[in-house]
């Protein structure tokens, strides 16, 4: 089976700190700094944005900060972003958590039984090289334009990323591992629970970890296609009545949701995998 | 008339082929020869002869191609349970600390929290690695590693040990700690063992009888009864004349098959 869409093999990434001087303790080396660096440097950004809109570009086409900002307040006081945000925020886990749990099952088996790993792979290889999206029709024509079409998408993508990391994390599970953990009288079970799933867990998590803004992504399109609700459809709606602030300050919503997620994520996987002693 | 105990483990003319490419190469036998209840005995042959094979057909995680196993005088079928296996390589579970490694046969047999601790700690008091029961595989020495592996087989009492050149790894010093400490272990409980090992001094050192095996594929060129006495101390035994007599003895006995060994 080809290792697309596979991630690195999980190495745990320890960034070494900048090497300093014991007597001269750098200024560089202050997280505050580097902080204040960003700061600074996000607000010329916005600066340089906001003077160059109406100045030397078309407000059409950039609008400006203060007008997305403003759009955004709007949305806050109506209570329209929290009902578009919960949408968004329902599709996504929704489909996260069905692509996840159905591809880490589909993983686990097929990882286990080279047999129906040879029969089913073609047929996996085939439907993964398509590109899911374009499946976003045929879902709407199953189900509307409601909820289900947008986690069927998202939990599509999903499936496919966490299928192939189980099933990679699966098979280079150790044989002699598993079998000398039959000797000691494991059941089949036993094998899967005690030594085939916390050896293939990194790797499930490293699907995990790169499916979720995928399962954003899944969701999102699914707005933009046809939808009446969720950050997709503002975003979408606000092009079609030539709002760019619109389209702006849904935009910014979206990227602090997916900064969320990935935050969320590396939280959840440094605490598992330090409690991982059993 | 008495009859002859059974045997432990009995090989009847069990012979191992394997596929590779194309071509079918044997790999041992036919072999034939049986282990005493109690009995401790090492296997002795060049690299490639099939030991480790002989070992995991004892084990059940092979069929033989040809011949019969027989562990309690009923042929080996499916995994075989009763025995406590300790490889060559290194299989510790590298994500369990050293007592969560040497739970695990315990906890498959059902064992409950508090009795299954105590059977944990007297294990690990046993190799000596109690302030370690928290570490993880990867902060231990290779030394270290063993014993918690040696400590993992034992733990669950089985009444026979196949142990796959345990020690092969180690240097010459820690290789006879170990050797002592297997030594002492087996004075006590009298488990049968069948020990694989090249190691022509390991095995007249530990066993009671010496099986050699001659070069791929392997065939059983000699059975040596080791005339040591018991208890034995590892140290002192390697200087003593008759233990180096011995050792020449069967030197030659193996000498033509280590040359081809090589040359393989």
């Amino acid at each position: 089976m080809s290792p697309m869409q596979v991630a690195e093999p999980p190495v745990p990434v320890a960034v070494a700190p900048a090497e300093q001087d014991a007597d001269r303790p750098s200024l560089r080396d202050k997280p505050i700094v580097a902080l204040a660096c960003q700061a600074v440097l996000l607000i010329a950004f916005l600066a340089l944005w906001e003077t160059a809109s109406g100045r030397w570009v078309r407000p059409f086409y950039i609008s400006k900060p203060s007008l997305i900002a403003d759009r955004l307040w709007g949305w806050l006081v109506s209570g329209d972003l929290w009902h578009h945000l919960e949408v968004t925020l329902e599709e996504t886990v929704i489909g996260f958590f069905v692509g996840a749990l159905t591809g880490f099952t589909a993983g686990l088996i097929l990882g286990r039984s080279p047999f129906a790993a040879r029969v089913f792979g073609p047929f996996i290889v085939a439907v993964n090289a398509l590109p899911k999206v374009a499946l976003a029709p045929l879902f709407i024509l199953w189900f509307g334009i409601g909820l289900p079409m947008k986690v069927l998408l998202a939990g599509v993508i999903v499936f496919f990323l966490v299928f192939y990391n189980t099933f990679t994390g699966v098979q280079s599970v150790d044989d002699d591992l598993i079998n000398i953990v039959r000797t000691m009288g494991a059941k089949r079970r036993q094998v899967v629970m005690k030594v085939i799933i916390p050896s293939a867990l990194l790797w499930v998590f490293t699907g995990l970890r790169i499916s979720i803004p995928y399962a954003l992504i899944g969701a999102v399109v699914g707005e933009v296609f046809a939808s009446n609700a969720g950050i997709g459809y503002l975003i979408n709606s606000s092009a079609a009545q030539f709002d760019t602030a619109g389209v702006f300050a849904g935009l910014a919503i979206l990227t602090v949701l997916a900064a969320c997620f990935t935050w969320l994520l590396g939280w959840i996987e440094r605490n598992t995998t330090a409690s991982r002693s059993t | 008339m008495q009859a002859v105990p059974p045997a432990k483990i009995e090989f009847r003319d069990v012979r191992k082929s394997f596929r590779r490419g194309g071509t079918v190469v044997e790999a041992l036998g036919p072999i034939s020869f049986h282990i005493r209840p109690g009995e401790f005995l090492a296997l002795l042959g060049p690299s490639g002869c099939g030991k480790s094979t002989t070992l995991n057909m004892t084990a059940g995680l092979m069929r033989p191609s040809g011949g019969t196993v027989l562990f309690d005088g009923v042929p080996v079928t499916e995994v075989n349970t009763r025995v406590g296996y300790l490889t060559q390589r290194d299989t510790l579970l590298p994500w369990r600390s050293v007592a969560g490694n040497v739970a695990i046969p315990l906890e498959i047999q059902g064992w409950s929290g508090k009795r299954r601790d105590e059977r944990v700690r007297q294990a690990l008091v046993s190799v000596g690695l109690t302030d370690f029961a928290a570490h993880r595989p990867a902060e231990l020495s290779g030394g270290m590693r063993r014993r918690v592996a040696l400590a993992r087989m034992l733990v669950s009492a089985p009444d026979t040990l196949l142990m796959d050149e345990p020690f092969g790894a180690l240097d010459a010093q820690l290789k006879m700690v170990m050797q002592q400490q297997l030594l002492d272990v087996w004075q006590a409980e009298r488990k049968t063992v069948l020990f694989v090992t090249h190691d022509l001094a390991e095995a007249l050192m530990l066993a009671d009888r010496v099986v050699v095996l001659g070069a791929r594929p392997g065939r059983v060129k000699a059975a040596f009864e080791v005339a040591l006495g018991r208890p034995r101390d590892v140290f002192s035994l390697q200087f003593e004349p008759s233990f180096v007599a011995m050792e020449k003895q069967l030197w030659e006995l193996m000498r033509d098959d280590i040359a081809q060994g090589e040359a393989m």
